[in-house]
């Protein structure tokens, strides 16, 4: 399995930068990631040839985020008030802040549709629209439409955030 | 040219556009303010959005070792592959049984005389009386029409 040991090394960082994305800040980002990267071995472990294993391992981390946080949906806000208070009480100072950063945008993003919460994500990783149509299964003409409509969606939520950054 | 759309100026930022598409929609970004306008402050947001997502996400300085699953997963899946001749056998039988009953000689139907007769029994029964204080009146017809009253006490 040299093949997958180098896919491994290569997508790893890619793929936990993803799915932190799509957890922002839950203990279950290192669970997902696993489970990804357990799949892709099964896969090649029964001999499926994985030819493009970048778009493979971005659509896989894409389902696997949006099922596990919809199993999640109505446990997650606890969760997440629970997980801010610990790190909180936990970390140093940088670390609140990021929490706190972590809180306000995973707010933001689930006030957008799954599907939109997919392409902004999916576009914040600099993909091209071609590859996010084909992990997201969004028609590809419909992309800069959609796109375009979410980022004004999160416009208001992160104005804050926005305007400290285009200030630094 | 009429003014760009949200979604024409999203693509001219993300750079999805032919290259006549590029030059026409740069050119009218030139001459037009309003879009001119629309096309900073979108690429600026979209720059932010970006920024802002990457910003809040750890990079992991080092890379886990991989846990190679135990080898009973796969097993398992070997055990749950059904075997060839119970694919075959699970396609046969039920071929096998339809022919078979399509090949079924269906039995002669030669009635007697006697069979041929229609029984029509008309009985009006007080169901609250003896049966024997009941006239059953039974109608009987032969094979040649002829209609017989038959009535019993």
């Amino acid at each position: 399995m040299e093949q997958f040991n180098d896919i491994y090394q290569q997508h790893y960082r890619t793929v936990f930068r993803l799915v932190s994305k799509f957890t922002l800040g839950s203990h279950e980002t290192d669970d997902i990631v696993q489970d990804v990267f357990v799949k892709l071995y099964l896969q090649m472990e029964a001999g499926v040839v994985v030819l493009y294993p970048k778009t493979w391992l971005y659509k896989v981390a894409t389902n696997t985020c949006l099922n596990t946080l919809s199993r999640n949906k109505e446990t997650h806000s606890i969760d997440k008030i629970s997980d801010l208070e610990t790190t909180i009480a936990d970390s140093i100072d940088t670390k609140i802040e990021n929490a706190e950063q972590q809180n306000i945008l995973q707010h933001a993003l689930l006030k957008l549709k799954e599907n939109e919460r997919t392409i902004v994500i999916l576009y914040s990783e600099g993909l091209s629209y071609k590859e996010i149509a084909e992990i997201s299964g969004v028609r590809f003409s419909s992309i800069g439409k959609n796109l375009s409509r979410s980022l004004e969606k999160l416009k208001p939520l992160l104005k804050n955030q926005y305007d400290e950054m285009l200030n630094k | 040219m009429k003014c760009l759309t949200n979604n024409q100026i999203q693509q001219l930022i993300d750079g999805e556009l032919s290259a006549n598409e590029l030059m026409e929609y740069k050119l009218h970004i030139e001459t037009c303010p309003d879009c001119a306008e629309k096309y900073v402050e979108k690429k600026a947001l979209a720059l932010g959005i970006k920024n802002l997502l990457n910003d809040a996400v750890p990079i992991p300085e080092r890379i886990p070792d991989f846990p190679i699953p135990a080898k009973t997963t796969s097993q398992k899946r070997v055990n749950r592959r059904i075997p060839l001749w119970a694919k075959v056998a699970a396609v046969l039988l039920p071929v096998i049984f339809v022919v078979k009953m399509i090949d079924k000689p269906q039995p002669d139907f030669k009635p007697t005389p006697e069979e041929i007769l229609m029984y029509e029994t008309s009985n009006s029964v007080d169901a609250n009386t003896a049966f024997q204080k009941n006239m059953i009146t039974t109608t009987v017809t032969d094979e040649n029409g002829k209609v017989i009253k038959c009535e019993t006490n």
